[in-house]
């Protein structure tokens, strides 16, 4: 099995390999050992010589989640079965939603000539409103979605035509 | 007493008045929304109705549909909670004029404490200090120009009709006033259909000081104690506690005082809060809050009274259960609002489901909550999902037992503000007490969550790894059934980072 994660954004150097006691676990050339103990509904112990931390982990998707010893840690799966999408273009082309919300305005039509970091919709998401802006200057050329629709988080709300670059 | 109450809310709210109603042998009908077929305060009613779609004008705003539901179960009087229609005197006086008991202050007192002018006229009539200010006419830029350098700058532009920072400006000098009181007023009328606006003195370290008040029929009224709420950010109150470090004994009595006073004189009945700004001793009113509030359980914990019992009792015509003299506070509570936000992105509301939810099991310790594992949090209302409240004997032991409370506090799937209110409650000011309106703005403004320890981050890592189901079977959601990790997990190995 080969996988991949993110931490915050960036690729995490890592490797687990099993060991007579537990698991060793090497992050950026250092070596970290662990006795797991499985509590069952997704709960661990995860001892070593200096005591023992709590662990909780859920899978949501693309994303495993992990709550230890009081603290919320998120890791991104970029693998073959994740983040889907992700081939269509740029993302200097496109105005994502950052929540998920009701789309209470479009400023924009297609083919209207946009400066970088221009409102170009508005989305309600629990009683306030959020812009989304125009990540460069460029000519829109699609809008998606209609008023009063609720848009997912990271759902396309404006494309801009491409700019002569090489894709 | 009520044989049986419809809850006109949902969420948090929702659930803790029904626990009373339930402790009191008063059945409880819920209604709920398209958004929340699932939720908690459904699943505790012990009727259900559906009202309608998500949006709340369709469901929880309908007054039509909330009557109507009232009707058909036979429940006998409705409980607002706080937000949507909790302040509404026409909802108030819908339901009375339903022949329902609306459990909350009627209309007219409801009506005449809702805008602010008037409140802080009734205030100053009873003798009670309101900020330095003006109200006008005809306001016109001269005419506010005039006003505001008599005050003295910073002044403070103000909503008549407002409330959570709407048609609100602070104008630092006489040149920003054209354009902020233009804004201002615009706001306003949007937000309230409701231009007028008036000016206040802007304090600039205030301590926000607020007494809980209780009002009978029989003319009988008590406050029970006070709340300091001035963490607050956009606003709106994070971190709340009683007693307030600020308050000497005598200060405490005359403040107390004086929101009885306030309360009685606008023919007042059931559960109030008078919103103070404390500056040095000197404090002033700044508005009442005609409803049960979100941080009303800080007062529970410390005088051990049930405030939602008490609203009951008031609302079926029975007197006060206590004295003024009666009310004895112990020991010091503090409650922390858990809301659906990222505090690292400016705190936006953030929506999804709750993946994982241990709720700390501590002595002393008291969750308010909405949600469950499996509860979808929607885009559709107030991202609050639960509070923790602590009491303890001191403010320090308080402090203590609600970072462990936090520490033990398991929540995957939304952001929250856990480790955000860990900060807060870590800083050397506020263990001290030092605390202002301005606390997040002069100490966490630059807030973000501190990188984790490499020994925590690897075995974070390692319990991912381990959980980690094969990824082509991308449904798998369960932990490996087996007494070792072994057999699900292969020769893992993490590719080292390069550009892709």
């Amino acid at each position: 099995m080969k996988g991949e994660l993110n931490y915050n954004g960036d690729r995490v150097n890592a490797s687990l390999s099993p060991t007579p006691e537990g698991v060793t676990l090497t992050l950026d050339g250092l070596i970290h050992e662990f006795r797991p103990v499985e509590l069952g509904q997704n709960r661990w112990l995860l001892c070593n010589s200096h005591g023992q931390l709590q662990a909780r982990v859920v899978r949501d998707r693309d994303r495993l989640l992990v709550w230890l010893a009081g603290r919320a840690f998120e890791f991104q799966l970029t693998s073959g079965d994740a983040a889907a999408g992700e081939e269509s273009g740029g993302g200097e082309d496109e105005a994502r939603a950052p929540m998920p919300g009701t789309l209470i305005k479009l400023l924009v039509q297609p083919g209207a000539a946009v400066e970088q970091g221009q409102v170009l919709a508005i989305i309600e998401a629990m009683k306030m409103e959020h812009q989304i802006r125009a990540p460069r200057a460029g000519i829109v050329e699609a809008v998606a979605g209609e008023l009063g629709t609720i848009i997912d988080a990271g759902a396309l709300v404006v494309s801009l035509a491409a700019e002569q670059s090489a894709k | 007493m009520f044989k049986k109450i419809l809850i006109a809310n949902r969420g948090e709210i929702a659930v803790r008045v029904m626990r009373t109603a339930r402790e009191l042998g008063i059945r409880t009908v819920a209604v709920y929304s398209d958004a929340d077929r699932c939720a908690c305060h459904v699943e505790l009613a012990n009727e259900a109705v559906y009202l309608g779609e998500a949006p709340a004008t369709a469901s929880y705003l309908n007054i039509g549909k909330l009557l109507a539901a009232a009707k058909s179960t036979g429940a006998e009087a409705i409980h607002p909670g706080y937000g949507f229609l909790s302040e509404n005197p026409l909802f108030s006086q819908a339901v009375t004029d339903a022949g329902l008991v609306f459990v909350g202050p009627p209309a007219g007192a409801m009506k005449l404490l809702g805008n602010k002018i008037e409140s802080r006229v009734l205030a100053q009539r009873e003798g009670v200090p309101v900020t330095p200010g003006a109200t006008f006419e005809q306001p016109t830029a001269e005419v506010v120009r005039r006003a505001a350098e008599q005050i003295g700058y910073p002044v403070l532009i103000k909503a008549a009709a407002g409330g959570g920072g709407k048609g609100m400006r602070v104008v630092p000098n006489a040149e920003e006033l054209p354009l902020a009181l233009e804004g201002a007023m615009r706001e306003a009328g949007s937000a309230f259909g409701d231009s007028t606006v008036y000016l206040e003195k802007y304090l600039t370290r205030p301590r926000h000081i607020e007494f809980q008040v209780f009002c009978d029929r029989h003319g009988h009224a008590v406050h029970l104690g006070e709340r300091e709420c001035s963490i607050q950010r956009r606003h709106q109150k994070i971190v709340e506690e009683s007693p307030s470090v600020a308050l000497t004994p005598a200060l405490r009595k005359q403040m107390g005082e004086a929101a009885v006073k306030v309360v009685k004189a606008a023919g007042y009945e059931n559960a109030g809060t008078v919103e103070m700004l404390l500056d040095g001793d000197q404090f002033y009113f700044l508005e009442v809050n005609a409803r049960l509030q979100v941080e009303h359980p800080v007062t529970e914990m410390v005088t051990g009274e049930d405030l939602v019992h008490w609203q009951f009792l008031v609302a079926s015509g029975a007197r006060l259960p206590k004295t003024q003299a009666e009310i004895l506070p112990r020991g010091h509570a503090i409650e922390c609002r858990i809301y659906a936000e990222d505090p690292a992105n400016s705190f936006l509301p953030s929506s999804g489901t709750v993946l994982a939810l241990d709720e700390p099991r501590i002595p002393g310790v008291r969750i308010d909550s909405g949600i469950r594992e499996g509860s979808e949090v929607s885009v559709f209302y107030d991202p609050i999902l639960s509070k923790v409240i602590v009491h303890a004997a001191t403010r320090d032991q308080a402090i203590s037992r609600m970072r462990e409370a936090l520490n033990r506090y398991v929540l995957l799937g939304v952001a929250n503000p856990l480790e955000y209110l860990q900060s807060v409650l870590a800083h050397p000011a506020f263990q001290r007490g030092e605390l202002s309106t301005h606390f997040i703005s002069d100490h966490l403004s630059a807030w973000k969550p501190t990188p984790a320890a490499e020994p925590e981050l690897a075995a974070a890592l390692a319990a991912a790894l381990l959980y980690r189901a094969p990824v082509a079977n991308s449904a798998a959601t369960s932990a490996p059934q087996s007494d070792t990790p072994w057999r699900t997990l292969g020769g893992w190995h993490i590719a080292a980072g390069g550009g892709r």
